[in-house]
């Protein structure tokens, strides 16, 4: 497919999902009323639900979809694995244990997400000591995140076994995503993870080469700081999006995949492309999450993991190519 | 008496504390066009990565133009000379064009636009690949990508070029192709250090044959003076016949079979 074919499809999957996730919810509202609203029309009950829940929502999944799926491509191609995914360093469990240790000893809900993130900034200088001392490739790095994930998660399991059962269920739905989590700090959060997205945009010629191997890159001019700058910028664009919607699974995984197979692999486009092809997909799964059991939320990790494993099984079966 | 590029003294080198490189001394010189040959596992890739700052020696020294290549930063390096090595695991899918271009990345600053640089097209003519430069490097023969990893390394650097195996395991006509266009360059007054497997492409086209043998050097020199029926056998530990190539003059070394015992 043309580059410029894919670039239109995205675009106009991106305004669909836009225009739906402001739609659907408990109160559907008519998409044609949605578009009068943004276009600055009259104030009525549904202009309140929209400006003050709706767009704020979609904005929060536009951000954690395109972080997630930027991370994913960036790692997708530093560590010259098509498994890995936003979450491989480890950045998850971090985020966890640090949700999980402040919800089980109640801390105020602004300290929780400040918990979850100090959890991730730890795994990040964790990972970074070990690259240091380890030297870089990407089999070894893609080990000590999961030995590194292991660690993290039996710690979260030992404060369940000694926590109160409701504080343990409260973090299970936020381990399995949950968009609302931000409140007051999403826009600062937003700004910074897309400043990080376009810094890592900026790095795609770097990305271009790292994804042929160490001495390739080497040989090219790349230098190691370059690289763990690049991982760590990453990594922490991770971490923002766990601060933004908590544990979102499979974004990462599946979505610069799909954008790779139609655009190839030079990152240039892949980056837009999958922020964009995120953003769409994940506020698609929320405005289904919104919708599907109505009054009841379904936490959006079940609905990226089930809507997206599904498709990508599908697709992988279908294809029958080699990823 | 030419300049020195690339001087090694008296390294020791190899991967995870085991030596393979014993002592090793080796001396480069502008418009060299050098082939290193010996058996299998003797050290020909450690040597090409000592050579492009990849591998750094246990001991001893890696000089470029008199400098530490350890002082050198890999940007000034790969500005100073390409490298063709072996690309393992998965290869991304890029098309022929935006992987040949890769090789103007040194020369690119972060903050640059996707400038249209179309010096690319220029060398993929010279190598002959400009009928692929629209087809994924995916979907490549081995010797295609060959090939276009000449051509990437030549847009990177065109003075000064270091290959690790770049004709194994190629078809006649690709080896033929990729040695040519070695040799063209040599003539030009590029300098060339290649490791190669097939001694008689080695001394047809090359003008200084290196043997490597249990991490050191064997035999260095011309072809014709160095290469023949004992040198030969003792480098590879089996029977060789020795004659000449009526084509280009050069020794022609045959294996004989049963000749190891």
């Amino acid at each position: 497919m043309s580059r410029k074919k894919v670039y239109f499809i995205i675009a106009a999957v991106l305004s669909g999902s836009l225009l739906a996730g402001i739609s659907l919810g408990t109160e559907l509202i008519n998409p044609a009323e949605a578009l009068f609203t943004l276009l600055g029309g009259e104030s009525t009950l549904n202009s309140e639900i929209i400006l003050k829940l709706r767009i704020p929502r979609v904005l929060a999944a536009l951000f954690v979809g395109a972080s997630l799926s930027v991370c994913g491509a960036v790692f997708q191609s530093v560590f010259r694995n098509p498994l890995a995914d936003p979450f491989i360093t480890g950045v998850s469990g971090g985020a966890a244990l640090g949700y999980s240790v402040a919800v089980i000893f109640s801390f105020p809900p602004f300290a929780a997400v400040t918990s979850a993130f100090s959890g991730s900034l730890l795994s990040i200088v964790i990972i970074y000591i070990l690259s240091r001392r380890a030297g870089f490739t990407g089999s070894s790095f893609i080990l000590s995140g999961v030995a590194l994930s292991f660690i993290f998660s039996s710690s979260v399991m030992l404060l369940f076994s000694m926590a109160k059962s409701e504080s343990v269920h409260k973090t299970i739905i936020w381990m399995m995503g949950d968009l609302n989590s931000s409140g007051s700090i999403q826009s600062v959060v937003s700004v910074i993870a897309a400043a990080i997205m376009i810094s890592l945009w900026l790095f795609h010629r770097h990305l271009d080469i790292i994804a042929f191997g160490t001495d390739f890159s080497r040989s090219s001019g790349v230098t190691f700081f370059e690289i763990r700058l690049i991982v760590v910028l990453a990594s922490f664009l991770a971490a923002l999006s766990v601060v933004m919607g908590g544990i979102i699974p499979f974004v990462g995984l599946m979505v610069p995949h799909i954008v790779r197979i139609f655009a190839g692999s030079a990152s240039y486009s892949l980056i837009p492309l999958s922020a964009a092809a995120g953003g769409a997909f994940l506020i698609l799964c929320d405005a289904m999450s919104r919708t599907l059991v109505v009054p009841y939320e379904i936490p959006v990790g079940v609905i990226t993991g089930l809507s997206g494993g599904l498709f990508f099984l599908f697709y992988v079966l279908k294809s029958r190519r080699e990823f | 008496m030419s300049e020195e590029l690339f001087r090694i003294t008296e390294a020791d080198a190899g991967y995870r504390g085991n030596c393979f490189i014993r002592s090793l001394s080796l001396s480069v010189k502008k418009g060299d066009f050098i082939s290193l040959i010996g058996p299998n596992g003797a050290g020909k890739s450690t040597i090409i990565k000592l050579l492009s700052g990849l591998l750094s020696p246990f001991s001893g020294k890696v000089e470029f133009t008199g400098t530490d290549i350890r002082d050198i930063g890999n940007r000034e390096l790969a500005k100073s000379f390409s490298v063709v090595g072996q690309i393992s695991g998965e290869i991304p899918d890029f098309s022929v064009k935006n992987f040949i271009s890769l090789g103007r990345f040194p020369f690119f600053d972060i903050l640059e636009g996707n400038t249209a640089d179309n010096s690319y097209i220029e060398m993929a003519s010279r190598t002959g690949v400009t009928r692929l430069l629209d087809r994924s490097i995916r979907e490549l023969s081995a010797g295609e990508f060959q090939l276009v990893q000449v051509t990437r390394a030549l847009v990177q650097n065109n003075k000064i070029l270091l290959l690790d195996e770049p004709v194994s395991n190629l078809d006649y006509q690709h080896i033929v192709r990729i040695m040519d266009i070695l040799k063209n360059l040599h003539n030009e007054g590029t300098t060339i250090i290649c490791a190669l497997h097939d001694v008689n492409a080695a001394m047809d086209y090359c003008s200084r044959v290196v043997a490597i043998k249990d991490g050191g050097v064997f035999f260095d020199g011309v072809p014709d003076k160095v290469i023949n029926q004992n040198s030969m056998k003792s480098l590879y530990e089996t029977e060789f016949y020795c004659g000449i190539n009526p084509v280009t003059g050069r020794p022609l070394v045959l294996p004989v079979p049963g000749g190891f015992s």
